[in-house]
């Protein structure tokens, strides 16, 4: 556990009386590609919610990069190197992609590089630099996906956590989106944690797989050993 | 021509409707909080930059260089100290309080004043210019002026620098923002102060161009209200328009019928594009 850069420890967030998850523990190891799956409203989301603050928890712990980030807001969290890419992207509709993408270099650490880091984002993304003066309102599901994940990539994270960015998209264009985003975890050593309904497909980009199922981590282990009947008990309890 | 000196009238007047609304815009598209006391304020503003040019004997514009960072550290900490709180609880407890602060506001000056009319004296405050065979007052032309600059700093401000991008940011999607690395909370009070900010400088121009009482707060919290509808929701260029259409409405009507035909305006603007001229 001691060399992970995102470790979660019997993390428990509750909406109301209700838990959402319940002491959930995983660890993301530097430079790696992490899934994590499971069914509907096994807490997937919560616990990255949780992990980028956007949830207070009720018990456990939150480590990155060894130091304790439980309770800390937000842009406190975006401010020492980890990202939330959120469910549906959450861009600003108002806003020209381009400060879309200047925003994802708000905190200190992005700002430094800004004009570098815009450039390769759009290396990355050539479509929003055709794009870059027009609202990201006015986008195509696809690319308003890809302001976000350029966004993320902006901050200079150490590691970024994607909620289902193949939501809504079609087979090419996610396709598309996950070859980038692996890109970057090759060459700029990104670590990745991507929320993924496709099993296959997670299984497929992670070197490490995580499943949950009631709140709880019921599964983890490398990707490419996980056998098909025990993610399977472990994805649907049974 | 006495058309094209309307117009002109018009057009001058109405820079400075659009910076009485352009702070009211401000704080309800940013921090959703409907600013009930921004009237107060322009006219804390009115008397700040009276008082100081009377007792300082200088022209009313410089005292600007005293206002403007005085009521933005007022905004920023009442939004910091109270707005922030009160908008916890929701909008209404945060519209009351916004009430509540107008009624304060009121009253302090009545105690600290009296009920006296006042007037920001200069030297050019009945000279004309001729442009063009149209006489135009040199004090509309200069309240222009201050107010067009205003607008358009602050417009120069949200689009070009990482504190206006994250205030329009958190307009749009205050979660997103915070994800970004925002502290929106900071970014709330960043924006009350400076539509604290845009206040003192329409304070200093209402007080300047008309008689101002404690109690004439009201008269600009509507004015900054029709123009905020009629320009729709966030957008500086609608502002703008909106306060040349207000202008021009009120110099055609004139005392009898400016703001008749004002809201009549705002019931066609809000029938037809309820959100505004240049709303989307």
């Amino acid at each position: 556990m001691h060399d992970a850069l995102l470790s979660i420890e019997g993390l428990t967030v509750c909406y109301g009386d209700f838990p959402a998850v319940s002491s959930a523990s995983l660890s993301v190891a530097a430079e790696g590609v992490s899934a994590l799956i499971g069914a509907n409203g096994a807490g997937k989301t919560t616990l990255l919610e949780a992990a980028a603050g956007l949830h207070r928890p009720k018990a456990g712990k939150i480590f990155f990069q060894g130091e304790d980030i439980t309770g800390l807001p937000p842009e406190e969290i975006v401010r020492r190197g980890l990202c939330l890419v959120p469910q549906g992207g959450r861009c600003f509709p108002r806003m020209s992609v381009e400060d879309n993408l200047l925003m994802g270099s708000y905190s200190p650490r992005g700002r430094k590089n800004a004009r570098q880091s815009l450039e390769r984002v759009y290396a990355l993304f050539p479509a929003l630099m055709q794009k870059r003066k027009a609202p990201a309102g006015s986008l195509s599901g696809g690319q308003r996906q890809m302001t976000a994940i350029g966004r993320a990539f902006m901050a200079d994270p150490k590691c970024i956590l994607f909620d289902e960015i193949s939501l809504g998209l079609a087979p090419v264009v996610i396709h598309d989106l996950y070859e980038r985003i692996q890109t970057v975890n090759a060459e700029e050593k990104t670590a990745i944690l991507l929320v993924e309904q496709d099993t296959e497909k997670a299984l497929v980009l992670s070197d490490t797989c995580f499943v949950m199922l009631k709140g709880s981590v019921t599964l983890s282990g490398p990707s490419g050993k996980l056998r098909p009947e025990d993610i399977r008990s472990a994805y649907f309890g049974i | 021509m006495e058309i094209v000196q309307l117009v002109v009238n018009g057009v001058l007047l109405g820079g400075m409707y659009a910076l009485l609304g352009v702070g009211m815009a401000m704080i309800f598209g940013i921090v959703g909080l409907t600013n009930l006391a921004h009237g107060e304020f322009v006219i804390v503003g009115a008397y700040a930059s009276t008082l100081l040019a009377q007792g300082m004997g200088v022209d009313p514009i410089l005292t600007l260089c005293v206002t403007v960072p005085m009521m933005f550290l007022i905004g920023a900490g009442l939004q910091y100290a109270l707005f922030n709180r009160a908008m916890r609880r929701g909008a209404e407890p945060a519209l009351l309080v916004t009430f509540g602060v107008s009624i304060i506001l009121q009253d302090a000056l009545l105690l600290l004043f009296s009920a006296d009319a006042r007037h920001a004296e200069t030297a050019y405050g009945l000279a004309t210019v001729r442009i063009a065979g149209i006489d135009v007052s040199a004090l509309n032309l200069v309240l222009f002026g201050i107010s067009v600059c205003s607008v358009l700093l602050l417009s120069l401000f949200l689009s070009g620098t990482y504190a206006g991008r994250a205030i329009r940011a958190v307009s749009d999607d205050g979660r997103a923002a915070s994800l970004s690395g925002v502290n929106v909370r900071r970014i709330y009070a960043l924006a009350m102060g400076i539509a604290l900010a845009t206040a003192a400088v329409a304070g200093l121009c209402v007080g300047m161009k008309w008689t101002f009482y404690p109690s004439s707060g009201g008269r600009y919290l509507l004015i900054a209200f029709i123009v905020v509808v009629i320009g729709g929701m966030g957008s500086i260029p609608g502002t703008l328009l909106a306060g040349m259409v207000f202008g021009l409405a009120q110099v055609i009507g004139g005392a009898n019928y400016g703001l008749l035909i004002s809201y009549l305006l705002l019931l066609i603007v809000l029938t037809f594009r309820p959100k505004g001229l240049l709303g989307k």
